[in-house]
C-alpha cells in the first residue's frame, strides 16, 4: 500500500491569495460543497439537542452562531463551540420562540381564516394580504434576529430594533433563504420515501446555513451602522 | 467498431462481455435464492426453474417469524456481530499501530509471527481450542465466540499495511506537537484510516454475520443461536423447508447488503482519489 | 536562553555508525546550516537534537539542561520537515493551534498566535482550509506558521525548501531568514544545497560521513576551507583541484602546474611552505580566478599566465564558464562573457593566486590553515 503515500503527500493547487472572491450563489455552494461534512454532523448535533423540547431555540441559536462562521470562513469547532452558544443564548432564545412562535402562530391563524372568509367574499382579500405580508415580515424579523443576536452581543431591545431594521432594508436574499427552507422541506415531502433521512441528515443545518447566508450582508451593515451613530453620540 | 460516436476496440468488447458474464454467473445463485424464498417447497427444485413465480407465496415470509424464533436469532447476530466488529477495529488498528510507527525489539519477527497464523485453517485448531474454551467454562456463551474474534491477524495485517503508507513524520510531528503515542493513535492515525477501516468492517461484519461454523461449535441452545444455525431448523430430519431458507436467507442477507452498500463509498473513493491521479 | 552544545555526539544502528563523536556550540539565536552530501548524517544529527532519534553516546545540552532524556515535547523546540508533515484531516488554523491546545493554552492566546503568524506568513485566508488544497509554497508557509506559533526557543529545519520549485525556492529562503531575524530564536537548518547554506547561514557546519569537517562563517569557508573536501563542497563551480609541486626560488615558492610556473603570495606561511618544498601538493584555484586579461586591481606580482585547451563553452548571460583541460586535467575557469574562443582553442589566461589553496595530497588537509 506504499502507492497511497502520494495521498498524503500530493500538493494541491493552491488557493490564489488575491482571487477575486466569488458572490452570490457560486460562493453559497462553494462554502457548501467544502463544509459538507460539518453541516452533517451540525444537523446531528442539533437533532441531538433538540430532543428535550424546550432547548429546541438554543439550539437554534447555536447552529445560526456556527453556521454565520461557516460563512465568514472562520475556523470553527464544532462541539466546543455550539456548546457555548448554546448555553450564550439560552435566555435569549427561549424568549425568542414564545413571542416569534406566537406571532407566526396568530400571522397563520389570521391568514386561513380571511382565506377562507376571502373565498366567499372579495372584501376580505384586503385584510388576507395585509396578514401575509405581516406574518411574512415578523418570520424575516425573526430571522434576523437570530442573525443580529449570534453575530454581535447586543440588549435585547436594540437586538430587536436593529433586526426589524434589517428586514425593512434588504428583504430579497433572507426571501431566498427562506425560500430556500421550504424547497428543502417541499423536496422531502415529495420524495417521501427516498428522502426519508433528510431531516436526520441536513435539512436543518442546511436550512439555517442558507439564512445566514442571506441575512449576513445586512446584518453586517445595520451592525455598523449603529456602531457609527454610537460611535458618533458619544463624544 | 464506432458506438455513439466512440471508437471501441474488440478488447474492450471482449473484456465486456467477459466480465458481463461472470457478472450473470455470480448473481444467478441470488437470483434463484428470491425466487426460491417466494415458492412452496414442492415447486422449488421444479424443472425447468421459473424464475419468476406465477403465484408468489409472500406468506412465506411471514412464517418465518412464526414457525422459528427468527427475531431473536437476528438480535443474537446483530449483537455477535457489532461487538466483534467493534472490538476487531479497535484492536486491530491499536496493534497495527505499534507494529507500524513503533520501534521494540523482535517486532518484525513477532509480526511475521503473527501473521503466519493467518495460513493455519481454523478447522485444524478449532477442536483444541473449543477444549480450552470449555476449560475456561465458557461453553454456550456468546462471550467464547467474542473472545475468540475479537483479534484478527489479517485485520492487524491489514490496518499496518495502510499505517505503513503513512509518512512517519506525521507522527513525529505529533510527537513534538505534545502527543503521546495513544494520543496520535486515536487523533491522528484512526482519522486518517478511515478507508481502510471501513474496508475492515466490511470484511469483518460480513464473515462475523454469516460465520456457521463457531456458533455451531459452541452454542447449542436455541436462545443463544445465530441466524446461520437457527435456519437449519427448518431441516427436519424428514424434510427441508426450503421455500423458507430461502426467505429467512434473504432477510439475513439485508444487514450485509446495507453495511456493505454505505461503506464500500468510503473504501472505493480512497482507493481512487489516492491511487489514480497524481 | 537557547544556546545548544553537541558534546561527543553519537549515533549507531546497530554495528553501522552514522554520526561519530560530533562537537558543536550554537550560540543563543544563531542560524545554523547543516551542510554536506547526501547519507552524511545531516538529518540524523538534527533528530537527535529534535529527540526523534535515540542519542547513542555523548551529550546534548539545550541552554543549560542535558536534553539527552528528554522528551521531544519538553526539549522548547519546534521542527519543520521536508515533506512538511502537517496533519491532512485537519484545517491549517487548527494544525498550527494544535501544539498549544495540547499545552491547555488559553483560547485568547492560540487566536492571538495563529492570527499572528499567519498575518506574518501571509496565510490568513488559508486558515479555514485543509491542507489537501494547498500548493507547495502554502503548505512550507503553515508548516512554518505550526513551528512558529509555540514561540520555541529552538527551530529545526530538515531540508524545508527541497520540494520547492526554484523560483519559490528563492523567495523562501529570503523569508526564513527575514523570520528568523523577527522572532530571535536559534535555528538549525538542513540542507544539501549550498547556495541556500552560504545565502542564510551565520556559520556553517560541513559535514561528511558523520564527522563534522568545518564550522564556521560562509566567508571564510569559501576563503580558507581547512581541506580538500571543504574546498570542493563549497563553491559553484567546484574549486579546481590540481596536482603540483612546491619549488623555491630566490626565497619565492611557486607551484610547479605542468609547465606552468605560478607564483605564491608572499602572505603565506613560510614555515608551512618550507615544510613542503619540493613536494608533492595540492593547489586549489577557484575559477573566479582565472581571468582572461589581468585586471587592474591584482598584484602582477601573484599572478602568471595559463594555457589550456577549450573543451566546452558554457554561456551562463553573465559570465561563461570555460571546461578546459591542462595537462590532462579537466578544470573549470570563470570568464566575462566577451571572451571569445572555440572548443578545441588553445587559450592563454592570467591565473591570480592571491586566494589560491594548498593541501597535502595524502591527508587532503590544508597547508595554509
Ligand atoms: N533507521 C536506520 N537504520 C540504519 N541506517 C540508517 C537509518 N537511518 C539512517 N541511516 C543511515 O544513516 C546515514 C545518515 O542518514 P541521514 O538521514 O542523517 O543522512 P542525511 O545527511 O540527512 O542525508 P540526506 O541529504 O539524503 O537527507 C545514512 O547513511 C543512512 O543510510
Ligand atoms: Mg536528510
Amino acid at each position: 500500500m506504499q502507492w497511497l503515500e502520494a495521498f498524503w503527500t500530493k500538493e494541491g493547487k493552491g488557493i490564489p491569495k488575491d482571487a477575486p472572491k466569488r458572490t452570490g450563489l457560486p460562493l453559497f455552494a462553494e462554502i457548501i460543497a467544502r463544509e459538507w461534512w460539518e453541516l452533517v454532523k451540525l444537523n446531528l448535533l442539533f437533532l441531538l439537542f433538540s430532543l428535550p423540547l424546550v432547548t429546541a431555540p438554543a439550539a437554534t441559536f447555536a447552529t445560526a452562531t456556527i453556521c454565520r462562521m461557516m460563512v465568514e470562513d472562520r475556523p470553527v469547532y464544532l462541539l466546543r463551540d455550539f456548546l457555548e452558544a448554546l448555553r450564550a443564548h439560552a435566555m435569549r432564545a427561549t424568549v425568542w420562540a414564545l413571542v416569534a412562535g406566537t406571532a407566526v402562530i396568530i400571522g397563520v391563524g389570521a391568514i386561513s381564516a380571511y382565506a377562507a372568509a376571502a373565498r366567499t367574499s372579495l372584501f376580505y382579500a384586503a385584510p388576507l394580504a395585509l396578514s401575509l405580508v405581516v406574518t411574512l415580515f415578523v418570520t424575516l424579523w425573526a430571522a434576523c434576529f437570530v442573525m443580529v443576536s449570534v453575530t454581535e452581543a447586543r440588549p435585547f431591545w436594540e437586538s430587536l430594533k436593529l433586526s426589524a431594521l434589517a428586514a425593512l432594508l434588504r428583504p430579497l436574499p433572507l426571501l431566498a433563504a427562506l425560500a430556500f427552507v421550504a424547497a428543502l422541506w417541499i423536496a422531502h415531502i415529495l420524495f417521501y420515501p427516498v428522502s426519508v433521512f433528510m431531516p436526520a441528515v441536513m435539512n436543518f443545518s442546511l436550512g439555517m446555513f442558507a439564512v445566514a447566508f442571506g441575512a449576513q450582508g445586512v446584518v453586517a451593515q445595520v451592525l455598523a451602522r449603529s456602531e457609527e451613530e454610537n460611535t458618533i453620540q458619544e463624544p | 467498431m464506432r458506438i455513439a460516436g466512440r471508437k471501441i476496440s474488440g478488447g474492450t468488447i471482449a473484456v465486456y462481455l467477459t466480465v458481463i458474464v461472470v457478472t450473470i454467473i455470480m448473481l444467478l445463485p441470488f437470483a434463484w435464492m428470491l425466487s426460491a424464498s417466494l415458492k412452496l417447497d414442492r415447486d422449488v427444485f421444479a424443472f425447468p426453474i421459473e424464475w419468476i413465480p406465477s403465484h408468489p407465496r409472500w406468506q412465506n415470509y411471514v412464517d418465518i417469524w412464526t414457525k422459528i424464533p427468527l427475531a431473536l436469532f437476528i438480535y443474537n447476530t446483530s449483537k455477535l456481530t457489532i461487538i466483534v466488529t467493534v472490538l476487531q477495529l479497535l484492536t486491530s488498528s491499536f496493534a497495527a499501530y505499534a507494529f507500524a510507527k513503533l520501534h521494540f525489539p523482535y517486532k518484525n519477527t513477532l509480526f511475521l509471527g503473527y501473521i503466519a497464523t493467518i495460513a493455519m485453517p481454523w478447522q485444524v485448531y478449532m477442536v483444541p481450542q473449543f477444549l480450552l474454551m470449555r476449560e475456561f467454562g465458557l461453553n454456550n456463551t456468546h462471550l467464547a465466540l467474542i473472545c475468540l474474534q475479537a483479534f484478527t491477524a489479517f485485520g492487524v495485517f491489514l490496518m499496518r499495511q495502510f499505517y505503513m503508507s503513512i509518512p512517519n513524520e506525521l507522527c513525529e510531528a505529533a510527537r513534538i506537537d505534545g502527543m503521546n503515542e495513544y494520543q496520535i493513535w486515536a487523533k491522528i492515525m484512526l482519522p486518517l484510516s478511515k478507508p481502510a477501516l471501513s474496508t475492515l468492517t466490511i470484511f469483518t461484519f460480513v464473515t462475523t454475520w454469516n460465520d456457521f461454523l463457531g456458533p455451531m461449535i459452541y452454542l447449542t441452545k436455541t436462545e443463544l443461536k445465530t441466524i446461520q444455525i437457527g435456519l437449519r431448523m427448518f431441516i427436519s430430519q424428514y424434510s427441508a423447508e426450503y421455500g423458507l431458507i430461502m426467505a429467512a436467507s434473504v432477510v439475513a442477507l439485508i444487514p450485509v447488503l446495507i453495511v456493505f452498500l454505505s461503506l464500500q463509498r468510503f473504501f472505493v473513493e480512497g482507493v481512487a482519489s489516492s491511487g489514480l491521479k497524481g | 536562553m537557547a544556546s545548544i552544545s553537541l558534546k561527543k555526539l553519537n549515533k549507531t544502528y546497530g554495528a553501522l555508525k552514522v554520526v561519530h563523536d560530533i562537537d558543536l556550540e550554537i550560540a543563543d539565536k544563531e542560524f545554523i546550516v547543516l551542510v554536506g552530501p547526501s547519507g552524511c548524517g545531516k538529518s540524523t544529527t538534527l533528530r537527535m537534537i529534535a529527540g526523534l532519534e535515540e542519542i547513542s553516546g555523548g551529550e546534548l545540552i539545550i541552554g543549560s539542561d542535558l536534553m539527552n532524556d528528554v522528551p521531544s515535547k519538553d526539549r522548547d523546540i519546534a521542527m519543520v520537515f521536508q515533506n512538511y508533515a502537517l496533519y491532512p484531516h485537519m484545517t491549517v488554523y487548527r494544525n498550527m493551534a494544535f501544539g498549544l491546545e495540547l499545552r491547555k493554552a488559553p483560547r485568547d492566546v492560540i487566536e492571538r498566535q495563529v492570527e499572528e503568524a499567519a498575518k506574518i506568513l501571509d496565510i490568513s485566508h488559508l486558515l479555514n482550509r485543509k491542507p489537501k488544497a494547498l500548493s507547495g509554497g502554502q503548505r512550507q508557509r503553515v508548516a512554518l506558521g505550526r513551528a512558529m506559533v509555540r514561540n520555541p526557543a529552538v527551530f529545526l529545519l530538515d531540508e524545508p525548501l527541497s520540494n520547492l520549485d526554484a523560483k519559490l525556492r528563492g523567495t523562501m529562503r529570503a523569508e526564513i531568514t527575514k523570520l528568523h531575524k523577527r522572532l530571535d530564536a536559534t535555528f538549525i537548518y538542513v540542507t544539501h544545497d549550498q547556495v541556500e547554506a552560504m545565502t542564510m547561514a551565520d556559520r556553517i557546519v560541513v559535514m561528511k560521513d558523520g564527522h563534522i569537517q568545518q564550522v564556521d562563517t560562509p566567508q571564510n569557508l569559501y576563503d580558507r576551507p581547512v581541506n580538500m573536501f571543504v574546498a570542493g563542497f563549497i563553491g559553484a563551480p567546484q574549486m579546481n583541484l590540481l596536482p603540483a609541486k612546491l619549488t623555491q626560488e630566490d626565497g619565492r615558492f611557486f607551484a610547479l602546474v605542468e609547465e606552468h610556473k605560478l607564483p605564491l603570495p608572499q602572505s603565506f606561511d613560510r614555515s608551512r611552505l618550507l615544510a613542503y618544498e619540493g613536494k608533492d601538493v595540492v593547489l586549489g584555484i577557484r575559477p573566479e580566478n582565472f581571468h582572461e586579461l589581468a585586471p587592474a586591481d591584482i598584484d602582477p606580482a601573484n599572478s602568471a599566465p595559463f594555457h589550456a585547451v577549450v573543451e566546452l563553452a558554457e554561456p551562463m548571460g553573465s559570465e561563461v564558464h570555460l571546461n578546459l583541460i591542462a595537462g590532462g586535467r579537466n578544470m573549470i575557469a570563470r570568464v566575462s562573457p566577451r571572451f571569445r574562443s572555440k572548443i578545441g582553442d588553445r587559450v592563454s589566461l592570467v591565473a591570480d593566486l592571491t586566494n589560491a589553496q594548498l593541501f597535502d595530497p595524502q591527508t587532503e588537509r590544508s597547508i595554509l590553515y
